[in-house]
């Protein structure tokens, strides 16, 4: 098992200023703790000028007077966050987010698929570059190590336990897994960091600091194992994209759609699923959300295809105002079946059908779309349903059948008058039903009207004696 | 490379349209299944790979009946049939008496005609249905074209039941009929058969019913 946490130090801090464009000098982002306005994060500038995080607002404004304040807007650093654990699928099956601003992610699987380590963490570096937040990757056989050393800033790669344990003997005890109060009780005896604390008794650590703390050492030092709960892979796709600045031409609009739909292939890649619609919304300045339906003809997953179909709706839209953000979102994600296929063509006609009748279902919905099925009765009312899927074929009836209609219709509908009719067939007798309520004695006739249509017609033989128009042939 | 098709080739598969000659069609035709109706159509059947019009002045003079031994011979080869949009219910033990294999009968019905067309795109392309029932309300020679490809790719047969209002109109169907019937039976006219032209009318006598 070889485990990389990438943690996100300074998040809170670029997620604000990747988004407006802010003045060079320094910014802070203030985040309020028990009712105090503290600062969260600070940029170079401010903190040349003094400004440190835990600092009181007034204290740092003293300090640099020029310093832009942000509140912390957790709401981006979530979308941050939903966007990289997206991304982090292609690398592994196995991703945590164990605390915040942090991934984990189980690595040694993919080695094979990447062909060696170094380039499966070179790629991710590359990836992380494009995303452009800073970042720390840390990479360990443990993953509270890997935790630990990317939560300290430490940018490593440890292979092996040996390894490990050497790091560990300089690591500070700062970021450990551990209640501050034994931190805290830790430092005061003189122990700083991991070495120290192995060097001291086994039960007195037991004695003085809990159970606990000599669980979390031996799960850190890979001597019992370390169960991570997975993130599991969310089912519905939906991002949202500020954009740096106001946006007001289809260019624009095509780059930052762009970006959201290369996600969305890495997202649909890592399930292994296309989708046949997804909708684009743009966010207006003024509070107005224009709503693009895209659609494509079978499942797809491709990033040309996509982004044709986007081009092709965005180029009929008329901005008339500002667009500050971009979202994406699809729900229902089918199989995708790939169009070419290799050596052998395991596709049958019944893994078509599937495809064709799933594709079907998911766009007009499973009532639009039904199966016939014949019932053993004389009543032509109740000689057949409709069923919601195909029926195994039935044989069919006797040779009686040929004088019935090919189209009938839901209802009989009164005939207004005889004349004009020509009278080709009948009649032929029904009598039936007496056993459900719902009997009939009926006289059918097959008539031709001036205009050449056939019909099946009927007269009820009960008071009064109407006639009924009941079925066409086709 | 390829040798440059001789005259005689490029006239023998079809693709010149010749005034007086009645050449094949070159695509693959379906037997009717119609006594007379397959010596009557130039392409010797229906035409697969394409779409097939029938027009008539209203529903219930014959034009389904014409299809019936063609779509019972797919249904023999457990080919999927798909009817979209019928006017009616169609009668389950009708179609049953007349060979068509009810489990391999899909039928579909949408309220917007742009979902009925896709619907019709969707199972022409598909590979699977050996024919596709349309009974559109309007369509355009756009939709008509993407359907005709559809059929193509799929090659299936799309057969399109319309108004005889729409005769006038070009479309890109390969075979365009026109039924009308009377006290003596249907009385038929091809008045466009892709790689040539059909020769006067066709009178058939109904077959009971």
């Amino acid at each position: 098992m070889l485990w990389t946490a990438i943690h996100l130090s300074e998040l809170p801090l670029e997620v604000i200023t990747q988004q407006d464009t802010l003045p060079a000098s320094g910014v802070a982002v203030t985040a309020v703790d028990s009712r105090q306005h503290l600062i969260y994060r600070c940029n170079t500038p401010a903190a040349e000028c003094g400004v440190t995080p835990g600092m009181a607002v007034n204290a740092a404004l003293a300090l640099a007077p020029t310093l832009s304040l942000q509140p912390r807007q957790l709401e981006l650093e979530q979308q941050a966050m939903q966007r990289l654990s997206y991304w982090a699928y292609q690398y592994s099956d196995m991703i945590s987010m164990p605390q915040a601003h942090l991934i984990l992610l189980e690595i040694s699987k993919s080695e094979q698929l990447f062909s060696s380590i170094n380039n499966l963490l070179s790629s991710i570096h590359d990836d992380l570059h494009e995303f452009g937040f800073t970042t720390t990757v840390a990479t360990a056989p443990t993953p509270g190590a890997a935790r630990l050393m990317a939560a300290s800033g430490v940018d490593i790669f440890l292979r092996s336990l040996g390894a490990l344990s050497q790091q560990l003997q300089r690591t500070s005890l700062q970021s450990a897994q551990l209640p501050p109060q034994t931190i805290k009780a830790l430092n005061h005896i003189g122990v700083d960091n991991f070495g120290q604390l192995m060097a001291l008794p086994r039960a007195e650590i037991i004695r003085r600091h809990g159970q606990e703390t000599i669980n979390y050492l031996d799960r850190l030092y890979g001597k019992t194992a370390d169960p991570v709960p997975a993130l599991h892979p969310p089912t519905r796709f939906e991002l949202t994209l500020q954009l740096p600045a106001e946006v007001h031409t289809v260019e624009a609009l095509l780059f930052a759609a762009g970006r959201l739909v290369r996600e969305l292939c890495d997202f649909l890649v890592t399930q292994d699923k296309g989708i046949q619609q997804f909708r684009l919304t743009l966010h207006c300045q003024s509070g107005h959300n224009i709503p693009i339906q895209c659609h494509t003809v079978a499942p797809e997953r491709d990033y040309t295809k996509f982004m044709d179909i986007v081009k092709n709706n965005l180029q009929h839209i008329e901005l008339k105002d500002n667009v500050r953000a971009i979202s994406l979102e699809c729900e229902k994600h089918l199989d995708y079946l790939p169009e070419t296929y290799d050596l052998f063509d395991m596709r049958s006609s019944e893994t078509q059908w599937s495809s064709l009748f799933e594709r079907l279902l998911a766009r007009l919905g499973s009532e639009k779309i039904r199966f016939l099925k014949q019932y053993p009765d004389h009543r032509p009312e109740k000689a057949w349903q409709y069923t919601s899927r195909p029926t195994v074929s039935e044989v069919a009836e006797s040779t009686r059948e040929k004088s019935r209609p090919l189209w009938l219709l839901p209802a009989p509908k009164p005939l207004t008058g005889l004349d004009n009719l020509h009278f080709l067939g009948g009649p032929e007798r029904l009598e039936n039903g007496w056993w459900d309520g719902e009997d009939i004695r009926r006289d059918y006739y097959i008539v031709q009207t001036a205009t050449g249509q056939r019909l099946w017609i009927f007269q009820h033989l009960r008071q009064p004696m109407e006639w009924f128009v009941h079925g066409l042939f086709g | 490379m390829r040798a440059d098709p001789t005259l005689q080739q490029i006239l023998a598969d079809g693709s010149v349209w010749r005034h007086k000659t009645r050449c094949a069609s070159g695509g693959e035709a379906l037997q009717t299944g119609i006594p007379g109706l397959d010596n009557y159509l130039p392409s010797r059947g229906w035409p697969v790979g394409a779409l097939t019009e029938i027009l008539s002045d209203q529903y219930g003079v014959g034009e389904l009946s014409l299809t019936l031994p063609a779509l019972a011979q797919l249904s023999r080869k457990q080919r999927w049939l798909a009817w979209i949009a019928p006017p009616h219910l169609p009668y389950a033990p009708m179609l049953s008496a007349s060979e068509i294999d009810l489990s391999h009968l899909m039928l579909i019905d949408c309220d917007q005609e742009h979902e009925r067309l896709w619907a019709a795109e969707q199972t022409l392309a598909s590979g699977i249905c050996g024919a596709v029932l349309l009974w559109p309300h309007r369509i355009n020679n756009r939709q008509l074209r993407r359907l005709q490809l559809a059929a193509e790719k799929g090659r299936s047969w799309g057969i399109l039941f319309r108004s005889t209002r729409i005769s006038q109109q070009h479309s890109p169907a390969a075979l365009r009929l026109h039924i009308e019937q009377n006290d003596k039976g249907y009385s038929l006219t091809a008045f466009k058969c892709r790689g040539g032209r059909a020769v006067g009318q066709l009178k058939l006598n109904p077959e009971g019913g």
